[in-house]
């Protein structure tokens, strides 16, 4: 295998990695809370566009990632509405709220499994097998869709945080909830639709995912990884989201050359572990 | 705001009702132990395996109680510890011969040792500190895999010897489940009187309270460290008897999963609460005995049964076991 295209791999993998973590980190600062079903929700995202594809055999791909998208996000408002906001209400401790999330996450990758069988699916498109050229190299075809999303997501997000009303209140009541209900922000609804948000950036990135890999139940164990990256680039920062999914994504690819691809999923961690040892508020954070 | 209060109000409760809680504690451990005596031995065979089950995963949910329940440090690795336990005993039996009382004490402190190491990522706060405990678990589950000289790898471990005490091959299930009961019975006790004495207390502070438990004077980072590495150990001790039950070794018995299904009896049971750790385990071990045929079902089950219980009994089945009971005591006064 080659250096560059491992490189590329690498690049690709970290894009997934940094869209599920960006979602990661927009739950942790919009609620406080660490959500270990948004792996889950990919899955469940990539379950739902291979329903997509299957029932709408002549819809274009860059149509299925949007819908995808946005039918996850509604499920992930339905999942903040009716069992997190009530515990956060009660003011329920963090491990409380780890548990919970862990919870759903077990209800949803085990529904999935259910509903869409245990074997592994593979997305019955021609761009699951299609590849490029780029500089003499094959490349999965699906790469440019990759990149060209994360750039758009990004971008939009950006868009949205900065020059919009909704993105105000939201980051208004992420940061202090209290005075931001007091100017007429409903906390409730701002928390539901940063949930619902992040869930449909996740479900975006496991539509993307699947051409590359097979879609089954266990594919949120990817959101896990992405958690690494998202509290290596130091958890509630998007930018440091981005950067800690190409750091897990391109560490363990190369590791997993270096090394022995076993080990891959370890790598991703010790990563994550030394790095937090060498800088404890992640690579992006502020001192103190 | 409201926990800081309820927290409160709980805490001056107990601390009135310091004795009567000791004492209840005592009978809780009365009940519990009689029946892990009686009913497995009684009825044999099939019950016989059942009790073994519960046995090494009420041990082990003792463990992963003091640290989630009462110290409040949520590890998402515990099976990494049973997994160290069950390979460091089984090894030492196998290929060195050593008897088996003297491979669970290394069991256990091997599954110490693993848990001190990654006690020193406490450095690392909250959050981080919790993913760090579910990273650990998946690199031990991917060396116990890829080791293969040392391990087997993913084929496992087969041909477990019988347990040797003192000399005594002991070949039968009951002979095991023995050994399994007194383990338990001993680990209980012992955790009963740590929770109740200066250590349990801290511990309890630290659960309750990080800051404020620093704000009086406790070393919480000694403590912190303290309860992660005991309840490791605990683990390697629960991990030790497992292969003698299956008779087969393999890394499979310590996924992710298997630390879920851990988290999910204390949380059934009753987050902090020992008794609620062995009700937890019996329920989650011996429920999906006996449906079988619903098998696909069962991790979906228990997520039902974890957010289920989280929501309707936060205090889980010995919490409201307890206020039931209290409750009628208040009627019959």
């Amino acid at each position: 295998m080659n250096f560059s295209l491992q490189l590329l791999s690498g690049l690709a993998v970290g894009c997934i990695y940094s869209l599920v973590a960006v979602g990661f980190s927009m739950v942790y600062r919009a609620m406080g809370l660490v959500n270990f079903a948004q792996g889950d929700l990919m899955m469940i995202g990539a379950f739902i566009g291979y329903s997509i594809i299957v029932n709408l055999p002549g819809l274009p791909f860059w149509l299925v990632v949007p819908l995808a998208a946005a039918i996850t996000a509604c499920l992930g408002y339905a999942v903040a509405q009716s069992a997190l906001w009530p515990a956060m209400q009660r003011g329920a401790s963090q491990t409380y709220l780890v548990l919970l999330t862990l919870g759903i996450g077990i209800i949803l990758s085990n529904g999935a499994r259910l509903v869409w069988g245990a074997n592994p699916l593979v997305y019955p498109i021609p761009l699951t097998h299609e590849t490029l050229r780029i500089w003499d190299y094959p490349v999965p075809a699906v790469y440019p869709f990759i990149a060209l999303t994360m750039v758009a997501l990004i971008a939009g997000l950006n868009v949205l945080f900065t020059r919009t009303w909704i993105g105000l209140s939201l980051r208004a009541a992420a940061d202090d909830a209290q005075t931001a209900s007091v100017m007429g922000v409903n906390h409730r609804l701002a928390s539901a639709i940063s949930f619902a948000l992040a869930a449909g950036i996740g479900a975006a990135a496991g539509v993307l995912y699947a051409p590359i890999t097979f879609v089954s139940a266990d594919m949120g164990m990817i959101g896990i990884k992405a958690f690494a990256a998202a509290v290596l680039g130091s958890l509630g920062s998007i930018p440091g989201s981005v950067i800690g999914g190409f750091v897990i994504g391109i560490g363990e690819t190369l590791g997993g050359q270096l090394v022995s691809s076993e080990y891959q999923d370890s790598l991703a961690f010790l990563l994550m572990i030394g790095i937090l040892l060498i800088k404890p508020t992640g690579l992006m954070g502020r001192k103190g | 705001m409201s926990t800081i209060a309820k927290e409160a109000h709980t805490a001056s409760h107990q601390s009135t009702s310091g004795v009567s809680r000791h004492r209840r504690d005592w009978a809780a451990f009365a009940v519990i132990v009689g029946i892990l005596w009686c009913l497995p031995l009684s009825l044999g065979g099939f019950y016989l395996y059942l009790g073994l089950a519960v046995a090494i995963y009420a041990i082990s949910a003792l463990g992963l109680q003091i640290m989630v329940g009462l110290a409040g440090q949520l590890s998402l690795g515990h099976a990494a510890f049973m997994g160290i336990g069950a390979y460091t005993s089984v090894l030492l039996q196998k290929n060195a011969g050593v008897p088996f009382p003297a491979a669970l004490a290394a069991a256990a402190l091997a599954a110490a040792a693993a848990g001190l190491l990654m006690a020193q990522l406490i450095r690392l706060s909250g959050v981080y500190f919790k993913i760090a405990t579910f990273g650990f678990g998946v690199v031990v589950h991917q060396i116990l895999s890829n080791w293969t000289a040392l391990t087997g790898g993913s084929a496992g471990v087969r041909a477990i010897p019988a347990i040797g005490v003192l000399g005594f091959q002991i070949e039968t299930r009951t002979g095991l489940f023995v050994c399994e009961a007194l383990t338990l019975t001993l680990l209980y006790a012992l955790l009963i009187r740590l929770s109740h004495g200066k250590i349990g207390r801290a511990f309890r502070a630290l659960g309750q309270n990080e800051a404020a438990a620093r704000s009086v004077g406790i070393a919480v980072a000694r403590y912190r460290m303290m309860v992660i590495t005991l309840g490791c150990a605990i683990a390697g001790i629960a991990g030790a008897y497992l292969p003698h039950l299956m008779r087969f070794l393999s890394p499979e018995s310590f996924t992710w999963y298997e630390s879920l299904t851990c988290l999910i009896m204390i949380t059934l049971g009753g987050l902090g609460s020992l008794p609620g750790a062995i009700i937890g385990a019996a329920i989650l071990i011996v429920a999906p005995e006996y449906l079988r045929d619903f098998a696909q079902y069962k991790m979906f089950a228990f997520g039902i049964l974890l957010v289920a219980s989280m929501i309707l009994l936060p205090r889980g089945i010995a919490g409201a076991g307890m206020s039931l009971s209290r409750g009628k005591r208040m009627h019959a006064q």
